[in-house]
């Protein structure tokens, strides 16, 4: 495969489930060596999307192409190349690990070595055990090895750390990275916002089944035009009204005693408080930059008061 | 043919670590039988074979209907056909590993079984065994596709459950099982034309009588023929991956459509010169065996 060839791609897809509009007109393309990640509150159609996309789920209308197979035409073919995890899974009690990944590996044409997937998700002592014994983050892992059993192009994780504490979490986090760079397309769905930023080349942020915007993760933070925030304490007593004219601020606010200066850059408000401090002779006892992030363009995209 | 080998290997061993599974698919029939064998110990002749083919059918009918097609409920409630279908196998994939499962279970059982009564009743089994796996082999299949289309329309483990047990008592009730054919309305009779597990105990019985003639239960062999490839068509067409794709009463008037062929089968059975003698010397085999 080239390098930025697309994978993925979907165009005007829409869903309906009775009055709902689950999926209102969207479009996206994902090209290979990505983790595409699609964030979105509980309902905003993430699943439905990429349920659609594995086949599993028809279309209302819209066009999907995976490797450019249709998955409502070619679904067998296309559950060959592509692997996935849902938000849940599950499988019998009384089968032991090794059985699972033995038995899935023999629905493909061309797996992976089963000890290698078991060892990548950390598993090979388990690999007697029943699947009833396993703790959560242990399924999970499971999960995510039986996606990428078949050594697919292109690997579905629906919320994959839903659920998990920290530690596995960030185990994942690793694990997930580790696919990417092993060339395969990655399109995830999640509600974390900083996992979004931490891991997906590309994000596209859903509301009510319509994508707001599709963009990297630095882009979106450009997009929400999201002021950044100086949070600023001093010594000596302060007027309000003598910070809003300096330059750089377009607003001040109060919070637990600190000044919060906000405008579109941060740098230049810090070093207006600084020749401030020193021109008034009032030490700055505390001073906090605090830079646009991806939850702040979200949550101006949305139009959410907090997630 | 990989992927159907290694389902099927998968579910038997559920079917072996699961206690219960067990018990009804191996412990209990077998336990029944050694009650009756013991119990007509000294009965000899094919009077006695024939109460021990009634018993192989009651317990086809326990694995078909209860094992099989419950089963195959609770992996759709339970989300697990749901990860099945993420991967590249079919519809024809599960049924045909779970049906394999299940008959190398009644196979074996059925196998000891004959055994027994070969050795218990002085019955010559080892000369009629072909034409009799034969007929037990496609009664189990008639009543597994029975017990699968019965997994293709109903939406909950407690439908099934309900739908099995009528279909179970309906089935036993009038195949001679539980009551010999002979004292049953004339009409009633005629209507074991249309119930597998009542041919595969004429057709069974019919073997017995009839040692020597290698297709004497042809007529049933055809119409359980005939059940088995209708019902699995339309059990396949019919497969949902997910307890979210709720079976509409449309579906299941479609899946009525399946009635006519096993009609048509009936009614050809019971147009044959013989049905009704046949279906009247099964059961005077079957109230007759007394302990010498």
């Amino acid at each position: 495969m080239e390098p930025g060839r697309v994978v993925v791609e979907v165009k005007d897809l829409c869903k309906r489930y009775g009055p709902t509009e689950a999926v209102r007109n969207v479009s996206f393309s994902i090209p290979e060596n990505c983790i595409f990640g699609l964030l979105g509150p509980n309902g905003a159609g993430k699943t439905s999307i990429i349920e659609m996309i594995e086949g599993i789920r028809t279309a209302d209308s819209g066009l999907i192409r995976v490797a450019g197979l249709d998955p409502a035409r070619n679904g067998r073919q296309v559950r060959q190349i592509i692997g996935a995890q849902l938000q849940t899974t599950a499988l019998h009690d009384k089968i032991r690990i090794r059985e699972i990944f033995h038995l899935f590996a023999s629905f493909y044409p061309s797996p992976k070595k089963e000890k290698d997937v078991l060892e990548w998700v950390g598993l090979t002592d388990k690999s007697n055990c029943f699947y009833q014994s396993l703790s959560g983050g242990e399924k999970q892992r499971i999960a995510l090895g039986l996606a990428l059993i078949g050594n697919p192009q292109v690997v579905f994780l629906d919320e994959p750390t839903t659920g998990l504490d920290a530690e596995m979490r960030l185990q994942l986090h690793k694990l997930i990275l580790q696919i990417r760079d092993e060339g395969k397309v990655v399109l995830m769905s999640t509600h974390y916002i900083e996992e979004a930023e931490k891991l997906c080349d590309v994000v596209g942020i859903l509301q009510l089944g319509a994508l707001k915007a599709v963009a990297p993760p630095q882009e979106i933070i450009l997009m929400g035009k999201v002021d950044e925030r100086v949070r600023v304490a001093f010594c000596q007593t302060v007027e309000t009204s003598s910070l809003e004219r300096l330059g750089g601020v377009s607003r001040v606010n109060r919070e637990n005693g600190r000044f919060v200066l906000s405008g579109p850059d941060a740098a230049r408000i810090a070093v207006s408080v600084t020749s401030f401090s020193e021109a008034q002779a009032n030490q700055i006892e505390d001073m906090k930059i605090s830079h646009a992030t991806l939850e702040d363009a979200y949550l101006e995209l949305t139009g959410t008061e907090s997630k | 043919m990989k992927i159907i080998w290694r389902l099927m290997w998968v579910d038997l061993l559920l079917l072996m670590r699961v206690p219960l599974s067990l018990f009804f698919n191996i412990v209990l029939p077998l336990a029944f039988f050694g009650f009756y064998a013991g119990f007509l110990h000294n009965a000899k002749g094919p009077a006695a074979g024939g109460l021990m083919m009634r018993l192989i059918t009651l317990g086809a009918l326990s694995n078909g209907l209860f094992g099989l097609s419950i089963n195959l409920v609770v992996m759709r409630e339970r989300d697990i056909l749901r990860r099945y279908h993420l991967s590249p196998i079919s519809a024809s994939h599960v049924i045909a590993s779970r049906l394999i499962a299940n008959y190398a279970m009644f196979l074996m059982v059925a196998l000891l079984e004959l055994a027994v009564t070969q050795a218990v009743f002085s019955l010559q089994i080892a000369r009629v065994l072909p034409q009799l796996l034969l007929l037990l082999s496609l009664g189990y299949l008639a009543i597994a596709g029975i017990g699968f289309v019965i997994a293709s329309i109903v939406n909950t483990a407690g439908e099934a459950q309900v739908c099995n047990q009528v279909t179970f008592f309906a089935l036993l009730f009038l195949s001679g099982i539980s009551v010999p054919l002979a004292v049953l309305p004339r009409i009633l009779q005629a209507a074991a034309g249309f119930f597998p597990s009542a041919l595969m105990i004429v057709g069974a019985d019919e073997v017995l009588l009839h040692p020597g003639s290698p297709l004497a239960s042809w007529p049933e062999m055809i119409s359980l023929a005939i059940f088995s490839i209708v019902t699995f068509a339309v059990a396949t067409l019919m497969f949902r991956w997910e307890k979210e794709a709720k079976v509409t009463r449309r579906d299941r008037l479609r899946t009525a459509i399946v009635l006519i062929p096993l009609i048509l089968a009936g009614v050809w059975l019971n147009g044959t010169k013989d049905f009704m003698q046949r279906v009247q010397a099964t059961s005077e085999n079957s109230s007759t065996p007394q302990p010498k």
